[in-house]
């Protein structure tokens, strides 16, 4: 043990001084911080149109830079990766798994378990967009443990860029809503305008047309919003704390525990992502039914839907 | 442009601060519930961390907003 951290001491020390000597040790002289750290957004790799410069000064912006960005080109990246596992792992699929095909098997399965757990056998369907959703985040986010990736120009983790995170939120909201008007019709709709509640009486329709009809919208788009902030501030957050403690301490394998703590925030952030987008599908299959439910007890003699925990009202 | 700066600070405490109670107090519940009924230890694991994860999300608001108020004080 002793020997392990005396080498451990003598390998920062070496590092330190290599760092000394090229002259890249950070915050030397002191009052002079260099540190590297990660962009909010990616930068221009390839411009198309808008303004050149239109982040500066910090300012958020969406709609006025049209251009191929390093994330997006990382983003390919991961995609390249992804696509190969699953042409590698689906091009011959034999009877009696072997090691890789097991592995893979296994991830599908865990989360299609997952997923019955959450929201029943009719939910499986939705796979595709769960697993994407979970395994585009995992790779995105734990990517910054590959050297260089946003230390250089040409790489940065997609999921640090809020622009990735924005999109991928965009697909949920716009997958959720269309599986919930699919499933429930024109009468999805009165989650928001809620005409049919006048039958229980002029004052709790007005309530709901007025008050709660607004709020119920509000937070559809509130959750567009915090799904993307959510994933964006955790990944580069982490990324700021990497690049500060191994740069402030003097000692910079310190640094270790906390990619151990990057590594399993990557990872809950992921499934955290991918599974409020299954929620919310969950939700809207079931938007309307609670209600018609209360309305009509023998005509929907359906005891999932009542039996099925509503976590989800948290959101 | 300076109060930037302080409002950054104000922001980055006090989110955290309510971020850190809300994580607490909901991670004793999960301990104790754990305790009580120690074989559905996963499932309560499961439910806790993906209840932390909202409180966790307005630290992380708070984070973002002082990162932006910080790049406003430059």
């Amino acid at each position: 043990m002793r020997q392990v951290i005396g080498i451990v001491l003598l390998l920062n020390g070496l590092a330190v001084l290599g760092a000394a000597l090229t002259g890249n040790l950070p915050n030397w002289p002191p009052g002079q911080a260099d540190i590297h750290v990660a962009e909010q957004a990616g930068t221009p790799l390839i411009h198309l149109g808008g303004e050149e410069h239109p982040s500066e000064g910090g300012v958020i912006s969406i709609w006025n830079d049209i251009s191929i960005s390093n994330s997006i080109f990382t983003m390919w990246l991961v995609m390249g990766i992804l696509v190969v596992i699953g042409v590698l792992s689906s091009r011959a699929v034999s009877e009696v798994p072997g090691r890789f095909q097991g592995a893979i098997e296994l991830i599908v399965q865990g989360l299609v378990s997952f997923m019955k757990d959450a929201g029943g056998p009719r939910v499986v369907r939705y796979l595709p967009l769960f697993g994407t959703l979970f395994l585009f985040a995992l790779v995105s986010n734990w990517l910054f443990l590959i050297p260089l990736v946003g230390q250089i120009e040409l790489l940065h983790v997609p999921t640090a860029d809020y622009h990735t995170n924005l999109g991928l939120a965009l697909t949920g909201f716009i997958w959720y809503q269309a599986a919930g008007i699919r499933q429930n019709g024109w009468s999805y709709f009165t989650r928001w305008v809620n005409f049919p509640a006048f039958k229980e009486g002029p004052l709790v329709g007005a309530v709901m047309l007025i008050f709660v009809g607004p709020i119920e919208l509000f937070s559809e788009l509130f959750r567009i919003l915090t799904l993307t902030l959510r994933l964006w501030g955790n990944v580069w957050g982490g990324e700021i704390v990497l690049a500060v403690l191994a740069s402030l301490l003097f000692l910079p394998s310190l640094v270790l525990p906390f990619v151990g703590l990057e590594l399993f925030i990557g990872f809950i952030q992921a499934f955290v992502f991918a599974f409020l987008v299954l929620l919310y599908i969950i939700l809207a299959l079931e938007s309307h039914a609670g209600e018609e439910h209360e309305a009509h007890p023998e005509a929907h003699p359906d005891p999932s839907h009542a039996a099925r925990p509503e976590v989800a009202h948290a959101a | 442009m300076s109060l930037a700066w302080l409002g950054a600070g104000i922001a980055i405490g006090f989110g955290a601060l309510g971020a850190g109670l809300g994580i607490g107090i909901a991670a004793s519940k999960v301990a104790e519930a754990t305790g009580r009924n120690p074989d559905a230890a996963n499932a309560i694991r499961t439910n806790g961390i993906i209840i932390v994860v909202f409180a966790e999300s307005l630290g992380i608001f708070s984070f973002v907003i002082a990162f932006l108020l910080q790049g406003k004080a430059l």
